[in-house]
């Protein structure tokens, strides 16, 4: 676990100290800020988290994959995987930390909307019910680890960066967006299976106050099984 | 015979315990061998050479050592621990220079060096750090990124990284490669200093390097070592010894030349005839005083006496004469790079 977090450390200190965290950070909060204002401007305007939580997850679609494309690729491409995966040090255990380190910076980050759910719950008479903030947030973490993840996953595959975004980015709509087959009517069970498979409605159920624990395995399971996959394809890469 | 006074080091070393035992090792690139059934041993405080060109495989010999790549067959250990099965403990005792000195450049020089003592467990970490810096002599740049340091400086770091744990075992992989020739001096200043309390191993395409560092060194070639020996053993062995060159003053018949000399001791073969001849006589037997005695003993008057020793130059472009007139070119030209 020691090398776990020596290498989440590292990462999250590169993380800080980059330019491009930064600019995700200011464009994340600016971004987010605007439609947030927006959205409760409107007379629609609801004191729930519900909104907030879709208007994450979208921008989140495209900011993790940015956050995670550097992680392994770049290590790849510069040769300082040969260094890592030298020390005594499992493969594993690099693979998760590079993980870990990006998750706290992105919680660090997703800590900022705080900010958010607090001028709600002033704005509303009654204020925000405790019960779907905490769930929301909870859904969020769990989103913000599986979407990392993936992009662990498109980051072992090649050496650039630029690829590994870009197969990010994909991955990740495609993902979000298989629910919306639960939306056609089909009653077909290979339909609905694929649509199970969808992010984007584990993720809204949290948004109800309620934690249903398929929703929870759902997202553990993405998530590690990303990162699993992640460290036999870069155990593959030497065997070739 | 006082220790410090022995001639051949390999002979010092071979009385330390094994730190590296390599049995036909094996490792495949698709089809083709890139390193094809290998073997040998370096013991404790020896220096040891992977010399050969481009392309024969001292890379991936090296990665295989240090747990990066697996084998296709044979086995390693590292001071017994096998570096498949018992591969962390192995990993443990080897510091590891790669070939391109991959290094993090948005980081500093001391933040990464207590990274990579946190990855091989150092204890005392700030001492450990500060140990080394001082003795690649980095300390005044201990707060720069590493981005902004010089190559010569970065090789420094990379060097420094590979002791932060004070390991046994000590792999660079052309640890000299892309430096201008101060800084190729520098570096080979430190890797000399580390004889002794470490066993190194170090791969080099550049023979005065070989000759100028190594107790002992391998020639590879193509996957495989074609000799294997102490850099006078080696030119001794190809030479089949050393040569004198006698020239005398007047004329004497081959037979009574060849009848005087070969009562010398060490002497194995005399060639020539008239009034120069060339004497070979068995390795690191310097004969000369004998010889010279011999030929004054029977009143010819000697006016020429030289040793003339092959040089390891000499062996290396030998043991790696390629097929090709293209390859022979490389491997010259190599050789000829940089004689410091
Ligand atoms: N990843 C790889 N895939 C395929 N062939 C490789 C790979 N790495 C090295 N080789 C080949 O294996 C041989 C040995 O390479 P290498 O160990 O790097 O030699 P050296 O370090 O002595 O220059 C070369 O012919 C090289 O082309
Ligand atoms: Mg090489």
């Amino acid at each position: 676990m020691s090398n776990v977090i020596t290498v989440a450390r590292r990462e999250l200190g590169v993380f800080f100290s980059s330019t491009l965290f930064w600019v995700i950070a200011t464009a994340f909060m600016l971004f987010g800020g605007l439609l947030f204002t927006l959205y409760i401007q409107s007379p629609q305007a609801q004191a729930t988290m519900m909104p907030l939580l879709s208007l994450y997850g979208t921008v989140l679609l495209f900011v993790t994959p940015l956050m995670a494309m550097r992680l392994l690729a770049e290590e790849q491409r510069s040769g300082t995987l040969e260094l890592l995966m030298t020390s005594p040090v499992q493969d594993w255990q690099v693979v998760m930390g590079k993980w870990l380190g990006a998750f706290a910076a992105l919680l660090s980050l997703m800590a900022l909307t705080l900010s958010h759910v607090f001028v709600m719950s002033r704005l509303s008479e009654k204020g925000l019910d405790l019960g779907p903030m905490l769930s929301s947030y909870l859904g969020l973490a769990l989103l913000c680890a599986a979407l990392l993840a993936l992009g662990v996953l498109t980051s072992s595959v090649t050496e650039s960066q630029v690829v590994a975004g870009f197969l990010g980015v994909m991955l990740v709509l495609v993902l979000w967006f298989l629910s919306i087959l639960n939306q056609i009517g089909s009653e077909a069970a290979w339909v609905k299976g694929v649509a199970y498979m969808g992010l984007s409605d584990h993720y809204m159920h949290f948004g109800d106050g309620l934690i249903d624990t398929r929703d929870v395995i759902y997202f553990l399971t993405l998530t590690f099984g990303c990162l699993f996959l992640a460290t036999r394809i870069l155990e593959t890469r030497r065997w070739r | 015979m006082d220790m410090a006074q022995e001639p051949s080091n390999a002979s010092r070393g071979a009385r330390g315990e094994p730190m590296i035992e390599v049995e036909r090792l094996t490792r495949y690139y698709g089809p083709v061998p890139a390193i094809n059934d290998v073997s040998f041993t370096a013991h404790k405080g020896e220096i040891v050479g992977f010399l050969g060109p481009n392309g024969a495989g001292k890379t991936t010999t090296m990665r295989m050592l240090t747990g990066y790549l697996p084998p296709s067959s044979g086995t390693a250990r590292i001071a017994g621990h096998d570096i498949v099965n018992d591969s962390m403990a192995a990993r443990k005792l080897i510091g590891y220079l790669p070939e391109s000195t991959p290094l993090y450049p948005e980081m500093t020089v001391s933040d990464y060096l207590h990274f990579m003592a946190r990855l091989r467990g150092v204890k005392d970490r700030g001492a450990a750090v500060e140990r080394v810096m001082s003795q690649v002599s980095i300390d005044h740049r201990a707060d720069d990124l590493i981005g902004h340091l010089s190559k010569g400086f970065r090789q420094r770091v990379g060097i420094a990284q590979a002791l932060v744990h004070d390991p046994k075992l000590i792999i660079l992989d052309e640890p000299t490669i892309g430096l201008d020739p101060r800084q190729i001096r520098e570096v080979r200043e430190l890797i000399a200093e580390l004889r002794g309390d470490h066993t190194v191993l170090l791969s080099t395409h550049i023979l005065p390097e070989a000759q100028q560092l190594c107790d002992r060194i391998l020639i590879i070639k193509r996957g495989q070592i074609v000799a294997e020996d102490t850099t006078e053993g080696l030119t001794a062995r190809l030479g089949g010894g050393e040569q004198v060159r006698v020239g005398l003053g007047r004329s004497v018949p081959a037979a009574e030349m060849r009848a005087a000399l070969d009562k010398v001791r060490g002497v194995t073969e005399v060639t020539g005839d008239g009034d120069s001849y060339t004497v070979t006589v068995q390795p690191a037997t310097d004969a000369r005083a004998a010889i010279a005695a011999a030929v004054v003993g029977n009143g010819w008057p000697l006016v020429e006496l030289n040793l003339s020793r092959l040089t390891l130059e000499d062996v290396f472009l030998e043991l790696t004469a390629s097929d090709t007139a293209e390859e022979a070119m490389e491997a010259e030209m190599v050789t000829e790079e940089e004689a410091d």
